[in-house]
């Protein structure tokens, strides 16, 4: 008859995933920032250098005005961030091997954006899953063959990495709050629906 | 081109919007300009400072005895050569109106307005986007004034694409530029270019879409000791009005405090102040003098605001930053 004027469990267990999920986001875009930082730094490279030609990168520009569902928005934030983890690895793997073989503090730099990334993911999955919503394909790039690379392009791959990675923590935050004011307005007519009865 | 004695006014003001389109060079410095209503055309001569000008009478022979004015007043013989007017290492005074009279008969044979100038120096160029992200929008000046009429022409490239940056009415040096693309990191790049009848000078910047986001301070900024406590004050303040979308891009803020016997400023790290007793600041609103105006003086953050709160009591400011996601700030801040 009377219903509650309390959100249902899984509104709270919604908000508390996009919550941790804003957080982790913004860690993220806190520690790439650092790193972006010292990346230039060991590779010799300078900001502004032209990374047009390095392609296998999960873009995170939008069209202005673009409206994007609650699923879209969720699914192309998981899908990059599944690009994300196999090309850290590689990143990860070619300093490792090639770039900087001896800065162990600065892959253990990597690593760590790389295990929060792998943990964002995670979130999202899982905030699709509450949300009912299935989730996207898998479209692995395809690398490129590693052999083919020079040290260069390895190089400017990376930085193209690091950066596409910062603009898409920026992205998730404003997408993952879009999501919460969506469901709150949903809440909202859940509970008021639930009064008329 | 050249001008005749038949011409009216109506050809007058086709031929000086024809002229006007043409870039500036040594040859044509010079020109037209119609006085609407008069018959009458004036031409406007422009001159580098510094320089040495010769101005001919007309069609005058070159040993003609004509008069030469100067804002309507006789010049002296001494600088003419012939019928020709020297003028030796213009400078601003030199600017004005000059006319040229047959000896005999004072008939009018020539008349000029001359400004003297500069070419343009390299324009300052700055682009910021305290509305993000709705747009930004880029300002420019001269550092120093050429004296003379400018013209300038901006433009805005998003890799390949050109977006329109729309003048402002006033002031007429900015113009406003919208987002097409969010979270791009293709760089902006701005190139501005002045011109005016005696050169032309240009500068490009380029920027990331982040680069540049600035929020505008804190507004209503209030602070107020809280009853009872003397030792704790209240501070209050919402998020400022332009910026749009504070739920999707919520802004952190940064306190900081300084008792008026004090040069340095203490930065809130939890927005929680407390005076102790010594400091020269009371629970007494009253006794708190005169105002500081606001600087930048922003910890390391994303993207940094301007310093807001230049109100009385003066020793408190705030200031925004972007891209927060802590639960700090939000539509309406307060801070005890």
């Amino acid at each position: 008859m009377m219903a509650s004027a309390e959100q249902t469990p899984v509104t709270l267990q919604h908000h508390n995933l996009c919550s941790r999920a804003i957080l982790l986001a913004g860690k993220i875009r806190s520690d790439v920032a650092s790193l972006l930082e010292s990346y230039v730094e060991r590779q010799g490279l300078d900001r502004t250098i032209s990374l047009d030609s390095v392609d296998g990168v999960p873009r995170a520009a939008v069209e202005q005005g673009d409206e994007l569902t609650e699923a879209e928005r969720l699914g192309a934030n998981l899908q990059a961030y599944w690009a994300f983890q196999v090309l850290l690895g590689e990143v990860l793997e070619e300093q490792r091997s090639h770039l900087t073989p001896l800065d162990t503090d600065f892959h253990a730099s990597i690593q760590s954006v790389l295990l929060q990334v792998a943990a964002l993911a995670y979130q999202l999955e899982e905030l699709l899953a509450l949300l009912g919503h299935g989730r996207p394909a898998w479209e692995a790039a395809g690398p490129e063959d590693p052999g083919h690379r020079s040290l260069f392009e390895m190089k400017l791959r990376g930085l193209k990495v690091l950066q596409e990675l910062a603009h898409w923590t920026v992205r998730s935050v404003r997408d993952l709050r879009q999501v919460t004011k969506h469901s709150r307005g949903s809440g909202t007519a859940h509970r008021g629906q639930a009064q008329k009865e | 081109m050249t001008w005749s004695k038949l011409l009216t006014p109506n050809h007058c003001r086709s031929l000086w919007l024809s002229s006007s389109t043409s870039p500036p060079a040594e040859e044509s410095r010079t020109s037209w300009r119609c006085c609407w209503g008069t018959g009458r055309y004036t031409h406007v001569q422009y001159e580098r400072l510094g320089a040495d000008v010769t101005m001919q009478c007309g069609a005058m022979d070159g040993d003609a005895a004509v008069t030469w004015t100067a804002n309507g007043t006789d010049m002296d013989e001494s600088q003419f050569n012939g019928s020709r007017l020297v003028l030796r290492s213009v400078d601003l005074t030199h600017s004005g109106q000059y006319a040229c009279y047959e000896g005999s008969s004072w008939h009018l044979k020539y008349q000029t307005y001359l400004k003297v100038g500069t070419s343009p120096k390299e324009p300052v160029l700055m682009c910021r986007s305290n509305n993000y992200p709705k747009g930004f929008y880029c300002s420019w000046h001269l550092p120093s004034p050429t004296y003379i009429p400018n013209a300038f022409n901006i433009t805005v490239m998003h890799g390949p694409r050109e977006l329109v940056c729309e003048k402002d009415a006033f002031p007429k040096n900015r113009c406003h530029i919208r987002y097409l693309q969010l979270f791009s990191t293709v760089k902006y790049k701005v190139t501005l270019t002045v011109t005016n009848a005696l050169g032309r000078n240009a500068t490009t910047i380029t920027f990331d879409e982040f680069a540049i986001v600035k929020p505008d301070p804190p507004e209503n900024v209030v602070a107020k000791p809280v009853s009872n406590n003397p030792r704790r004050l209240e501070v209050r303040w919402q998020n400022p009005s332009s910026w749009p979308d504070p739920e999707s891009f919520p802004l952190k803020f940064f306190l900081r405090y300084r008792p008026l016997i004090l040069d340095q400023w203490q930065h809130v790290s939890d927005l929680s102040i407390a005076f102790t007793e010594g400091q020269g600041v009371g629970g007494k609103a009253g006794g708190l003098l005169g105002c500081r105006g606001p600087s930048l003086q922003p910890p390391p953050c994303l993207n940094s605001g301007v310093w807001g709160g230049n109100f009385c009591p003066p020793f408190l400011s705030l200031y925004p930053a972007h891209f927060s996601t802590g639960k700090q700030g939000g539509k309406e801040g307060r801070g005890v």
